[in-house]
């Protein structure tokens, strides 16, 4: 391990205790407040009881404050306090990557950053009695922390990345975006807590983040979007046509729209990229941090765009490639993992609702969702790891606001829909349009097949009126919503 | 609505295998039978079974035989038979048993015993709010219990012990407790029914199987062997909303369901065709709910195919493109039920090459991932074998395989290890059966034995000559007698 941790810090071991008064991180750090307000995926017109959050603020150069972007999801009101006191300022969005989970905020009120002051990015892992700064009823306050250790972790929204650096610390209720230091320097920004121990992201991935904002274009970060084996077997390594020792890992397949889509090709041995070898279960030595997981290299110190080389084998011959690193966009999945601003697209017709399936929804079953979801559901989301066409998604029939029009549909739920009116369906657009061209005097709506019922027939000639008096019925305030945003 | 392989019934308890017991007499036809069981194991199908004794009731049918549940005396490795106020037990052997309607017969090994017990008479269908009493030993009692209720309800229910039939069944609130199971259900001095299950929905309610069902048993086994019920396939909707009614070309009046598709090689598969609507079964008109009218009873019409046995024709009334129509639907031999249900005195197949454990899915190694199997387990198997049978049309028999287990084993510790997968080939060769993965391997001349799965391109790899030799140690360090049973 190349990293050194000064014996001092574990001889310390302070613990919580308000900082000297004039520390000067009490001008490196401000209070956010949020007031947000969630979609309700059940009911895609309307959005749920607002909520508010407490978080932390970190003042970077050019007058911004970097805070953890999951923490300002669906805001309503962005507010910062110097401080921890009052008056509370409008803060608004400069940036924000949900994958890299980082975000820029800033105040326009003149003067505010006159008595603030940009924090020193640490640009080496020596650590010296590291501790984590928040606000508590108005003072700073420290918390000692011991380094753990680092893993290679992926991101809450796909597809990205990261080390994360774990450490021990005394730190309550954290993961709110504490800064953690060592000496006067920014060593990482808390992600999360679990019990006593936090995940911080390193200040290189700040400083990448920083970099990436600054260019006239946001690259974003990349992914090498592979499924993959390890290789430790030598039946498997001399199969795979490698002589020698176990190395490298076995490419199964590649995620469309990933760098490695096209260049690399299943049953691949993955030997080395950009420079690193790849031992037999996917590890390469990290200049700083040691043995870390080979998925960290497309996103260190790179930015989707740039070009790596990498060596496989590939059916008994080495080969270099080079690979052009691409950003997957978290929306890239038959399911999407996160809508990142766009709202629920659903339509309403006839008194069915219908809606883009995405994880979102599915998390609405509550915190064991993929337990509780319908079972062909279930199966959708494990299974989707296949090719996609771009724009395409699962249509589902979610539930059905009943009326003498609709019934005998009245129970129907979470079918997936894959034609009406002979068309095929894979946004609410084509579903809106789709219901312009009535087969006759009927709207046919042909589900997945099912042990269910797979094709709901519906009056054409009533149909509008049917829509409009369920939509007054039930107090629907808009009858659709597409997709905004393409992707 | 259709019979077929329903994921649910977790509800129903069956009403058997108390573990203790206590026996005396009670009335002379019914008997108390005691089940000394032996189920093995689909996890360590080489281990020996684990035994144990369960009770319950039954009664005489004729001058030979007694008639209980299926699910009193499945696993049997031995049965004892226990009359009225007589302490001895009389061994009984089975001589018919359908898991899917949850009945048997048995007969004792010396009959003389049986000679001067009256045999109970079997009566139709009881009125709904009419009293019943049933007789058994239930909870392990000595003496003979009776218990008396009405009829509450009459409806097509799950029967739990297979897992995937459903039949009708009769719903009292005479309590029916475990040990209970297989003792008669009596009206009038007549048998009405046989007690058989319970709900953990419902207090204070038991179900019995009519005498239609048990009839239907009785006249399937008059020629010897149990064939069990015929299976349609078939996969209809409901035709309440009045569009449905129109598009289909229906006048006012007509009533019916729609053909949504068919379980391939079933007995409607190829006769009906999707989009045909039924509006009538055995000359009985089949309602917009799919329900019809029988006895003064509204009943799914899946019980009308109930009454019929297997090599039968069902005659039909349909509509098909707007033309009516007659047909009759040749009810085949054919039923993939077995294979998803639940599997009773049966050895479980596996086959072992240097450590890999290879099993047949079904329903009972999926059950071995543990009790959210459905939820937990890699959704591959639920999807292959309980919907791409619909959505593809694949027939729901097909054999899969699965590695269950890998026993550790320097020979394979290091490779790639994936458990509870579908295996796709071994060496280039499909993988069906047991059979076709125990030819792959052991017909290899390569340097390597390849397995591929089905989903996703994993591999794993192991050296020919050193797995060869280490499937003899590994069997012997694990204690496992026989490397299969196909």
């Amino acid at each position: 391990m190349k990293l050194k941790i000064l014996l001092t810090a574990l001889l310390l071991g302070i613990s919580s205790a308000a900082a000297r008064p004039d520390h000067p991180a009490e001008h490196q750090l401000v209070t956010v407040r949020v007031t947000y307000q969630d979609w309700n995926e059940y009911r895609p017109w309307q959005k749920t009881k607002p909520g508010s959050r407490r978080f932390f603020g970190i003042v970077v150069p050019g007058n911004r404050i970097l805070v953890l972007a999951h923490n300002l999801n669906n805001a309503t009101l962005i507010q910062v306090e110097k401080f921890d006191r009052p008056p509370r300022v409008p803060a608004r969005i400069i940036h924000s990557d949900s994958q890299a989970n980082l975000a820029l905020i800033t105040v326009d009120a003149p003067g505010f950053f006159d008595d603030l002051n940009a924090v020193d990015l640490a640009d080496s892992m020596e650590l010296n009695n590291p501790y984590c700064a928040s606000w508590k009823s108005g003072q700073l306050t420290t918390a000692s922390c011991r380094f753990s250790q680092v893993v290679v972790r992926s991101s809450f929204v796909p597809h990205f990345n990261y080390a994360g650096i774990y450490f021990i610390t005394d730190l309550k209720g954290g993961g709110r975006g504490e800064p953690l230091f060592s000496g006067d320097q920014l060593v990482g920004i808390t992600r999360s807590q679990d019990n006593d121990r936090i995940v911080v992201f390193p200040a290189e991935l700040i400083q990448a983040y920083l970099n990436a904002v600054d260019l006239p274009r946001y690259p974003g970060f990349a992914q090498l979007g592979i499924n993959w084996q390890t290789n430790r077997g030598l039946a498997q390594s001399k199969f795979l046509g490698l002589d020698g020792p176990a190395r490298g890992i076995r490419v199964r397949s590649c995620i469309p729209g990933g760098s490695a889509d096209g260049v690399l090709l299943p049953n691949d041995l993955l030997l080395e990229l950009n420079g690193h070898a790849i031992d037999s279960q996917g590890d390469y030595m990290h200049p700083r941090y040691g043995w870390l997981n080979f998925t960290l290299i497309p996103s260190e110190g790179h930015y989707a765009g740039e070009t790596i080389p990498a060596r496989v084998l590939r059916e008994g011959k080495e080969l270099e490639l080079d690979l052009l690193l691409k950003n997957i966009p978290p929306t890239a999945a038959l399911i999407p993992a996160s809508r990142t601003e766009q709202p629920p697209p659903y339509l309403v017709a006839g008194g069915l609702v219908f809606r883009e399936l995405d994880t979102p929804y599915l998390r609405a079953w509550g915190d064991d969702w993929e337990k509780n979801i319908p079972a062909r559901l279930r199966i959708y989301k494990e299974m989707e790891n296949r090719a996609y066409p771009p724009n395409e998604h699962l249509i589902i029939l979610t539930d059905v606001f009943p009326d003498e029009y609709n019934l005998g549909y009245h129970d129907l739920a979470q079918n997936i829909v894959v034609a009406v009116n002979g068309r095929p369906i894979t946004s609410i657009t084509a579903l809106e349009a789709a219901f312009q061209h009535p087969e006759g005097a009927f709207h046919v709506i042909e589900l997945s097949k099912s042990y269910d019922i797979s094709k709901i027939i519906l009056d054409a000639a009533t149909f509008e009126d049917a829509t409009r008096r369920i939509m007054k019925t039930y107090q629907i305030p808009a009858r659709i919503r597409v997709r905004t945003k393409t992707e | 609505m259709n019979r077929l392989f329903k994921l649910g019934g977790l509800l129903a308890v069956l009403l058997c295998y108390s573990p203790t017991l206590r026996a005396e007499g009670g009335e002379p036809s019914v008997v108390k039978i005691v089940n000394q069981y032996n189920s093995f194991s689909w996890y360590t199908p080489w281990d020996s079974g684990s035994t144990g004794k369960g009770t319950g009731s039954g009664f005489v049918i004729s001058k030979k035989r007694i008639m209980t549940n299926a699910h009193v005396v499945s696993d049997s490795a031995m049965l004892l038979v226990y009359f009225y106020n007589d302490p001895t037990p009389y061994p009984a052997k089975v001589v018919a048993i359908g898991h899917d309607c949850d009945l048997a017969v048995l007969e004792l090994e010396d009959p003389t015993r049986m000679e001067g017990i009256p045999p109970l008479e079997f009566d139709g269908l009881p009125a709904i709010r009419s009293r019943v009493f049933t007789y058994g030993y239930p909870a392990g009692g000595k003496r003979i219990s009776s218990t008396a209720g009405v009829v509450s309800r009459i409806e097509i229910q799950p029967y739990v012990h297979s897992g995937v039939d459903q039949h009708l069944t009769v719903q009292t609130d005479a309590a029916i407790n475990p040990g209970n199971s297989g003792g008669p259900v009596v009206q009038n001095d007549q048998v009405v029914g046989v007690a058989f299950q319970g709900s953990s929905q419902l207090e204070n309610m038991g179900f019995f199987i009519p005498t239609e069902v048990v009839q239907h048993f009785l006249t399937d086994l008059a020629d010897g062997t149990y064939d069990g019920y015929p299976e349609l396939g078939l996969f209809s909707a409901k035709l309440e909303n009045p569009a449905a009614r129109a598009y289909a070309g229906m006048t006012d009046g007509e009533t019916g369901i729609r053909v949504e598709h068919l379980a391939r090689g079933c007995s409607a598969d190829g006769v009906l065709l999707p989009g045909d609507i039924i509006t009538e079964i055995n000359g009985y008109p089949v309602a917009n709910d799919g329900t019809i009218r029988w006895q003064g009873l509204r009943l799914d019409n899946a019980f009308l195919i109930d009454q019929f046995q297997k090599g039968e024709r069902v005659p039909m009334r349909i509509i098909r493109g707007k033309e009516r129509m007659e047909l009759e639907v040749p009810l085949s031999f054919y039923n993939p039920n077995p294979w998803l249900a639940k599997r009773y005195e049966q050895r479980p197949e596996y086959y072992i090459y240097a450590g890999l454990v290879f099993v047949p899915v079904n329903r009972e190694t999926l059950e071995t991932y543990g009790k959210n199997w459905y939820a937990e387990i890699n959704q591959e198997l639920i999807y292959d074998f309980y919907y791409r049978p619909i959505e593809e049309g694949t027939p729901f028999d097909e054999p899969l395989i699965m590695q269950i287990r890998r026993l550790d084993h320097a020979v394979n510790a290091e490779e790639a290890r994936y458990l509870y997968r579908i295996v796709d080939s071994v060496n280039g060769q499909p993988a069906h059966t047991l059979q076709d993965v125990a030819s792959a391997f052991e017909s290899c001349t390569n340097a390597q034995q390849v397995i591929r799965f089905k989903y996703g391109n994993k591999l794993t790899v192991l050296d020919r000559e050193k797995a060869d030799a280490a499937h003899p140690e590994i069997l012997n360090q694990y204690s496992i007698p026989k490397d299969r049973n196909l």
